[in-house]
């Protein structure tokens, strides 16, 4: 059963690096599991034996739609060396997704502290990334990380994104640095919807807000299908809070969690396909 | 704590100082050619090694860019008779060329230019090009050195002008990137809603949005070229009289203006074209 007859009704996506296995697997179970969507990682494309003209088939012939590639990370404020090399990884995914038809490409910010952020700075090289992904027809997604020095909440994610002042530039919404930092959709009350091009969801165990390096680990080993953990609520709060200021982009699947990933693939979808309904059933 | 309400990070890039020369390029020159010539242009001038030719009128530079296997010409194979590339005034080449590479710009996928010089060249919508010329000006010229001077037969006519406008189609909601673009890289403005102007105030960008199954990013390009004529309604009959058929263009015409004989839209090209001439004032 697929969504999508109500054009109204939330698309669900699922990242390809919340299952284990081959692309070609993934891929099959993914669609299977009645998702039209997923959002690819890096690994994805450059993984495969045949390599990345390989990947670039298989995706294709996958016939699903592409949320995101997730994504260029460590981003802005860097030396001009280090900036160069980043452009030239951009340019290299870019170049990809446009052979692959993904219109978004997402970028996280620098996590280890620098003496003073320079905001400007910041501020300058997302522009430069906006206008490089404009020719190529593909759009920005930047979203601030919880445990990032300087970038680590919404409110000052969307301040850079002003600075920027690039329309090719907009926001990823991820659940997991909401709730880590028990922030509630108050926290993206300034930022238009236009500007919103992704919304990430996943849920996780501990319900007290998490230390810093907890929250890391969490999120890369222990997140949980929304409705699995303490803040289902709150997931179905920020759902029913994009519906309503117009978001009809897709919500996405990332769930990155080492018992789902030993799992085969359809078997860890069943457990997407019950938060999903579980998501939709919220809504009502 | 400063006022961020409205304020955006660094100027533009780069400011172009002008619009040196516009490359067309077209599956059967010939036929483009004398749709230019009833325009008004004439050639003036011939690269010494390749097939490309300046025609001139006015203040106008059209290259016509006809070399076998050259980049214009598989343009052209996909698009008809089309604008192929831009060349932009700065004051400095090389150095424009690496602060807009530093700053989001893409280098062009092919090296083969108009020119024997080593002409930096960026990409630009839609597979075409921009040329970064500083070689400009009263005692110098980039066709010095490469172009050789035609014995005039037949010097242009002088109905038209310059270059006033360009409008280029876009993506159905790619309009304000666009926009961003060209103001953020080469120093447009965004005087009023649906322009840029360039920073001497002399060309107008307009951004067409594409619709329904024409709007994918392989149909971005450019869509019409505006030429002023200090003197329309003699233009007019000049150009009736080389047997060009004008129609008023109405609100569509590229300068927005409320009157709609201020503009003349000359009869599509006969021949396989995905570009427009438009006459205003």
């Amino acid at each position: 059963m697929t969504q999508g007859d109500n054009s109204k009704a939330p698309r669900f996506s699922i990242s390809s690096l919340s299952l284990t296995g081959t692309l070609d697997a993934k891929l099959q179970a993914i669609a299977a599991a009645g998702f039209d969507a997923v959002e690819l990682g890096a690994l994805d494309l450059s993984g495969a034996k045949e390599g990345v003209n390989g990947s670039v088939e298989r995706i294709r012939s996958s016939g699903l739609r592409i949320s995101a590639l997730q994504e260029v990370r460590d981003f802005g404020g860097h030396s001009g060396r280090i900036m160069a090399y980043k452009i030239e990884l951009a340019k290299t995914y870019l170049q990809l997704m446009a052979r692959l038809g993904c219109r978004l490409l997402i970028v996280t910010p620098a996590t280890s502290s620098h003496a003073s952020m320079d905001i400007d700075r910041m501020a300058t090289d997302l522009r430069t990334l906006a206008t490089l992904a404009t020719l190529r027809g593909i759009r920005i997604g930047f979203k601030p990380l919880a445990w990032a020095h300087d970038v680590h909440n919404y409110p000052l994610a969307w301040e850079i994104i002003k600075r920027a002042g690039n329309t090719n530039l907009t926001l990823v919404i991820d659940s997991f640095h909401l709730l880590a930092q028990a922030q509630s959709p108050e926290s993206l009350a300034e930022i238009p919807v236009e500007r919103i091009s992704l919304v990430q969801l996943s849920d996780f165990a501990i319900s007290a807000i998490p230390a810093l390096e907890d929250q890391i680990d969490i999120a890369r080993h222990a997140r949980l299908y929304p409705g699995e953990g303490s803040h289902g609520q709150s997931i179905r709060e920020l759902v029913r809070y994009c519906q309503g200021i117009g978001y009809r982009g897709d919500y996405v699947f990332d769930v990155f969690n080492d018992k789902y990933l030993a799992q085969a693939p359809q078997d860890a979808l069943q457990h997407a396909v019950q938060s999903r309904q579980w998501l939709l059933e919220g809504l009502n | 704590m400063p006022d961020t309400s409205t304020k955006t990070t660094t100027d533009t890039a780069v400011r172009i100082e002008g619009l040196e020369f516009v490359e067309f390029a077209a599956p059967d020159p010939a036929q483009l050619v004398h749709f230019l010539e009833q325009l008004g242009f004439r050639a003036c001038a011939r690269h010494r090694s390749k097939n490309v030719t300046l025609y001139r009128q006015g203040e106008i530079n059209f290259i016509v860019n006809a070399t076998p296997g050259s980049f214009a010409q598989s343009y052209a194979q996909q698009r008809g008779a089309s604008i192929c590339a831009l060349a932009l005034r700065v004051s400095d080449a090389n150095s424009a060329y690496q602060t807009l590479l530093a700053r989001g710009a893409w280098e062009a996928s092919t090296t083969a230019g108009v020119m024997e010089l080593n002409i930096p060249a960026l990409e630009c919508i839609g597979g075409s090009q921009i040329y970064l010329i500083d070689r400009y000006g009263q005692d110098l010229s980039i066709y010095d050195i490469d172009f050789k001077t035609l014995p005039e037969t037949e010097a242009p006519a002088e109905h038209l002008q310059r270059v006033s406008a360009l409008t280029l189609n876009v993506c159905a909601g790619r309009s304000q990137e666009w926009n961003d673009f060209f103001c953020q890289l080469f120093g447009f403005s965004a005087t009023q809603p649906g322009f840029v102007t360039s920073p001497d105030g002399a060309l107008q960008l307009r951004f067409q949005e594409l619709e329904g199954e024409h709007s994918d990013l392989a149909d971005e390009g450019f869509a019409s070229i505006e030429l002023s004529a200090q003197d329309l309604a003699g233009t007019q009959g000049n150009l009736n009289a080389a047997g060009l058929q004008l129609r008023p263009a109405g609100p569509q015409s590229t300068k927005a203006s409320k009157r709609s004989n201020d503009c003349y839209v000359v009869q599509h090209p006969q021949f396989d074209s995905s570009i427009n001439f438009l006459i205003g004032r």
